[in-house]
């Protein structure tokens, strides 16, 4: 019990100390997950669109195996990036494994059918009315597409948010092909682990609070645009 | 200024139902108000999207001032898409305030500021919803956001003005300040007006010539009766 109490205080420590290892691991997170989240929106958001709106043989079929892969283990994601980018991959050529840019890579693919499946069905309640009422107001496709967005803000934002808290806190895809390495890929679960498995439980408290900030204030944005 | 659309040897079909609309020659000018009436599933919706270029005819053509309109979507002039006012059953408003959503078919016109103010602002005590002005339409009852939907195509004026059944969810007190206001649009600015309706009494007051249409045919004004007599 007094490891824990410890534990407890060492965690205050370093996060009022503002320690520089502490803050880079956050970083890391942050940024690594950021561009992730962002590259998955552009990608995601007009796919999630399209497949809510178009209407052809093999639909469901999509949208069915979309919400199966919104639940895939991230250490398969990371299994499967892992064999393609090592050296006698197919692309391991490129040298990306054990960086930043593997991570994203496999934190985009975790992220797009989250954001993918959530557009498509809050899309789909919505059908594609905005869109009709625009044209038939006379505005242009692309203006018409510009005021379908705006009403379907809520749901981009949402999907956004969703598929930016399940990269934050995924930990398969950040180990096997981040490495894990200090100051440079290492991230808040990656580092929680690893800390966990020395018996230092500090550090690894001080990152837990902080994944449980970003998901309370994740909860907050959703929450506040809801009533909004 | 358009004065008449037709509808020529018009075929539609809808996959999985048996209904076809079949109609050799309709026209309709900007002389009177027409009226289409019929029951539930005639095909009174289908002509005013054909009419509206929002669908596609398999053969047969929809001709503007005798000249036929190519529907490949992409393909219909974007100039005469903005003549068309069309107020749908499956309306849609923004997620705007009601002035906005009036104003919104102006401000894509590029009408200047001054002037949209007026007219959205005379459109709604027209219609009698200069109360609503300032309201969020989410906040709208189902007759006041229909009575929305009508103002935002009529303060267009357009020159096409297609309106499917005006008085769904409409009170009987508020019926008399919409018919006023289409009739006396189609008289000031000479618009080609179509209307559908399941109600006679309605078909009568606002048109001197029903257009009566049954499993996709136009039938013949007599037989009104064999689906209105309880009107």
């Amino acid at each position: 019990m007094i490891y824990i109490i410890d534990g407890f205080k060492k965690a205050l420590t370093i996060i009022f100390s503002l320690d520089r290892e502490f803050l880079n691991i956050i970083m890391v997170s942050v940024s690594i997950s950021f561009t992730s989240t962002i590259l998955s929106v552009f990608l995601a958001i007009p796919f999630g669109i399209w497949l809510a709106t178009a209407r052809f043989r093999g639909r469901q079929i999509i949208v069915t195996i979309l919400n199966t892969l919104m639940s895939v283990p991230t250490v398969v994601i990371g299994l499967f990036l892992y064999s393609v980018l090592s050296r006698q991959g197919p692309l391991g050529s490129l040298g990306i494994l054990f960086t930043p840019a593997a991570m994203i890579v496999g934190q985009c693919i975790l992220a797009f059918p989250i954001i993918a499946a959530t557009v498509t069905g809050g899309v789909s309640n919505l059908g594609n009315r905005p869109y009709i009422a625009a044209r038939l107001l006379g505005a242009s496709p692309m203006r018409s597409t510009f005021l379908f967005l705006r009403e379907a803000k809520l749901i981009v934002i949402t999907s956004a948010l969703a598929g930016f808290g399940r990269v934050f806190s995924e930990i398969g895809i950040s180990m096997m092909l981040g490495g894990n390495i200090r100051f440079y890929t290492r991230n808040i679960t990656s580092t929680i682990a690893l800390e966990t498995s020395r018996g230092e439980f500090g550090l690894g408290i001080a990152l837990g609070i902080v994944l449980l900030i970003v998901a309370f204030l994740i909860n907050a944005i959703v929450y506040s645009f809801r009533r909004a | 200024m358009i004065s008449s659309i037709r509808l020529k040897n018009i075929r539609k079909r809808y996959k999985g139902t048996p209904f076809c609309l079949k109609i050799d020659n309709l026209e309709f000018h900007n002389r009177h108000i027409h009226v289409i009436v019929g029951p539930n599933g005639s095909g009174k919706s289908t002509i005013l999207n054909l009419i509206a270029f929002l669908d596609k005819s398999e053969s047969g053509h929809v001709l503007v001032d005798g000249h036929p309109v190519f529907n490949n979507k992409h393909d219909v002039d974007h100039e005469i898409r903005k003549k068309i006012g069309y107020v749908r059953q499956n309306r849609y408003l923004f997620d705007m305030s009601v002035f906005h959503n009036v104003a919104l078919g102006l401000k894509i016109r590029k009408q200047p500021k001054n002037e949209i103010t007026a007219k959205v602002d005379n459109i709604l005590t027209e219609l009698a919803i200069e109360h609503l002005r300032n309201r969020s339409v989410k906040s709208l009852s189902n007759g006041e956001y229909q009575k929305v939907a009508i103002a935002q195509v009529l303060v267009l004026m357009p020159e096409i003005i297609l309106i499917d059944e005006p008085d769904t969810n409409i009170d009987i007190l508020s019926t008399p300040s919409i018919e006023r206001t289409i009739k006396k649009i189609q008289k000031e600015r000479n618009s080609v007006v179509v209307m559908t309706t399941h109600s006679l009494k309605q078909a009568r007051r606002m048109s001197p010539e029903i257009i009566s249409i049954q499993e996709g045919r136009v039938i013949d004004s007599n037989d009104e009766k064999l689906f209105f007599e309880n009107d």
